[in-house]
């Protein structure tokens, strides 16, 4: 629900506070506090990555499969590449393609969801419908068709897991334009004679924005899970490049020898993923989960 | 009830013809030229006309697409291209039925846990056990399957030695052995559901405990232990009927992870293997196999809940 008084949009000022409140709630929420350290640590290092890193991520060098030691803290590949180099630049490539995906689906479903509750009759019904069918398949089976269509890539990675978020940010998005649709502000500026378009984009969106941030955090969590996933079963972004689900992959034939090729990168994707879930979790305490 | 049933019965029928042409067209979009791919890069230009032909690729689009539902209602799903001569319709039963083993498999680990725990940690929110269970829940739905599943191969397999890493089922064997063959891969398939499923069942007991029915019970004068076994689970139970069978689809398309992790040989692993190798009538059988079982499960959760929720009944009886 909106905060604040019911029958006033709330100004801007009063958003800039409640954004503040809501963060300073959240360190009372141990769980989402722990996942909101984890994920600015990763922003961290995959910001300075390039000076935390001792080598090149596509380096090759001839001590292959060498176990963790000082001067590779991961250990190497069989291509003599350091582990560790490669975990650290993993986390740009996971995040360009998490945070993208995810403002996709967040744009797409935001527009569908807020413009069908909004309109309702057939527009509602229309949509609605199409976003039942998208979402009545498994995430992963539409990734891999699409993919198998389009070909393997970064860009239709993106794609592809902006199109699976669509239909489930699509569905929040509606339900809770219809919380505060028939809200006074809104009936407000309806008589004001204001357009449609700014009543969406000026009324009745920022008062869904908490709603839409918990939903952004989940679907942030599971573009890691997805990414990784399709990386792994070779869809994905394509070798060299570093990426946690491809090294993972690569690492299969040398468990036996090698097994840190796939403990670092799966302590990454693990952490990364836990630390979004974590925070999207605090974040649904804050905002008013606990009267549920 | 049955004008309902049969509503939704043709509905069930219309996806699954929808989704029939979906992949129809999806697998015309897939670059490659099948005559090409059959006859490889060396073929004259008379040879690949002459199978084009042969195979009825110059036919329009719309004759070709009844051709290969009129295949499929004759249970001929044509032969695969990248593995040559082997029926579908055979191929595909086998991966089927290898694919609804460990689904099944995974149902049997993840139903009762996962009831059992949402349930204690439902019936007292914010008790240790209560934050134990959403910490963990929350740990499982966040490993992708082939993570659990390679720390249980590093675990079992590698340190261990207990029980095989790859997974080529082969029922012609003892029992015992397949089943040793299955545990890793049903353990891996299993995570990120059971803490989902948890996590629901949790969640859907609080909101019942502080229900105002639960209330007037309680206020009543039924005991407590009445009240839960009686008003309680029943209601908060039911739901979770729903989100099993939507993950009972999950399982038959999403254990693709899984299948490659352990080498299983289920239908999910075909469909990959027929994308990659651009492998179309496997693809287009094993895809439509997992439509199909996926709207069979939906349209079966949905009678089985109208059946089971007398509110609904009435509802959707007068409408």
């Amino acid at each position: 629900m909106a905060k604040g008084s019911p029958d006033l949009a709330p100004s801007p000022l009063d958003r800039i506070k409640n954004g503040f409140s809501y963060l300073s709630r959240l360190r009372r929420k141990p769980l989402g506090f722990a996942g909101l350290i984890i994920i600015l640590l990763w922003v961290l290092i995959s910001i300075f990555a390039p000076f935390i890193t001792p080598y090149g991520p596509t380096e090759f060098s001839t001590d292959k499969f060498a176990g963790p030691s000082l001067t590779h803290p991961f250990g190497t590949d069989r291509w003599g590449r350091d582990v560790f180099t490669r975990v650290v630049v993993g986390s740009r490539t996971a995040f360009t393609l998490a945070l993208s995906a995810t403002l996709l689906g967040l744009a797409g479903g935001t527009a569908l969801g807020l413009s069908a509750a909004y309109f309702g009759g057939w527009i509602e019904e229309v949509l609605g419908r199409m976003m039942d069918i998208l979402m009545s398949f498994p995430a992963l089976l539409i990734a891999m068709f699409v993919l198998g269509v389009l070909g393997p890539g970064t860009l239709n990675v993106i794609l592809v897991i902006g199109l699976a978020h669509t239909p489930r940010i699509g569905r929040v998005a509606r339900s809770a334009t219809l919380q505060v649709k028939n809200q006074e502000y809104v009936e407000a500026a309806r008589v004001r004679g204001e357009s449609d378009f700014y009543i969406m984009g000026a009324e009745i969106l920022p008062n869904i924005l908490d709603t839409l941030g918990v939903e952004a955090a989940i679907r942030f969590a599971y573009s890691i899970f997805l990414s990784a996933s399709l990386g792994f079963l070779g869809l994905g972004v394509q070798p060299p490049t570093a990426d946690w689900g491809l090294m993972i992959s690569e690492s299969r034939s040398y468990l036996q020898v090698a097994p840190w090729l796939a403990i670092f990168p799966a302590l990454a994707i693990a952490s990364m993923v836990l630390g979004a879930n974590f925070l999207a979790e605090g974040l649904e305490e804050v905002s008013g989960g606990e009267q549920r | 009830m049955l004008a309902y049933s049969g509503k939704r019965l043709l509905q069930a029928l219309v996806s699954v013809a929808v989704a029939s042409v979906i992949i129809f067209l999806i697998a015309e979009a897939l670059p490659g030229d099948v005559a090409q791919m059959i006859l490889g890069q060396y073929a004259t230009e008379e040879s690949l006309a002459a199978l084009r032909e042969n195979l009825g690729l110059n036919q329009p689009l719309h004759v070709r697409y009844f051709d290969w539902l009129s295949g499929v209602f004759r249970g001929d799903l044509g032969t695969s291209l990248s593995k040559t001569g082997v029926k579908v319709g055979p191929l595909l039963l086998r991966r089927a039925r290898n694919s609804l083993i460990l689904a099944a498999g995974a149902m049997i680990v993840i139903v009762p846990v996962s009831f059992l725990l949402g349930i204690i940690a439902g019936l007292r929110p914010g008790s240790w056990f209560d934050r134990l269970i959403s910490i963990t829940t929350l740990g499982l739905i966040s490993f992708p399957s082939f993570i659990t599943g390679l720390v249980l191969i590093l675990i079992f397999s590698v340190q261990l030695g207990w029980l095989p890493a790859s997974s080529s089922l082969d029922l012609s064997q003892s029992f015992l052995s397949q089943l040793q063959k299955l545990i890793l891969p049903v353990l891996a398939l299993s995570g990120v559901m059971l803490g989902y499923i948890t996590r629901h069942i949790r969640a859907s007991m609080v909101k019942v405990l502080r229900s105002d029915y639960t209330r007037a019970a309680t206020l009543k004068g039924v005991g407590r232990r009445a009240v839960i076994t009686k008003h309680v689970l029943r209601n908060a139970l039911l739901p979770a009927v729903t989100v099993i069978a939507i993950n009972l689809g999950w399982l038959l398309g999403g254990a693709v992870v899984v299948e490659a992790t352990f080498g299983f040989p289920g239908v999910a692993r075909l469909i990959l293997n027929a994308i990659q190798h651009r492998d179309i009538p496997v693809m287009e059988a094993g895809l439509l196999f997992v439509v199909t079982a996926y709207v069979t499960v939906n349209f079966g959760t949905d009678i089985l809940y109208t059946l089971l929720d007398p509110r609904i009944r009435y509802s959707r009886g007068e409408s």
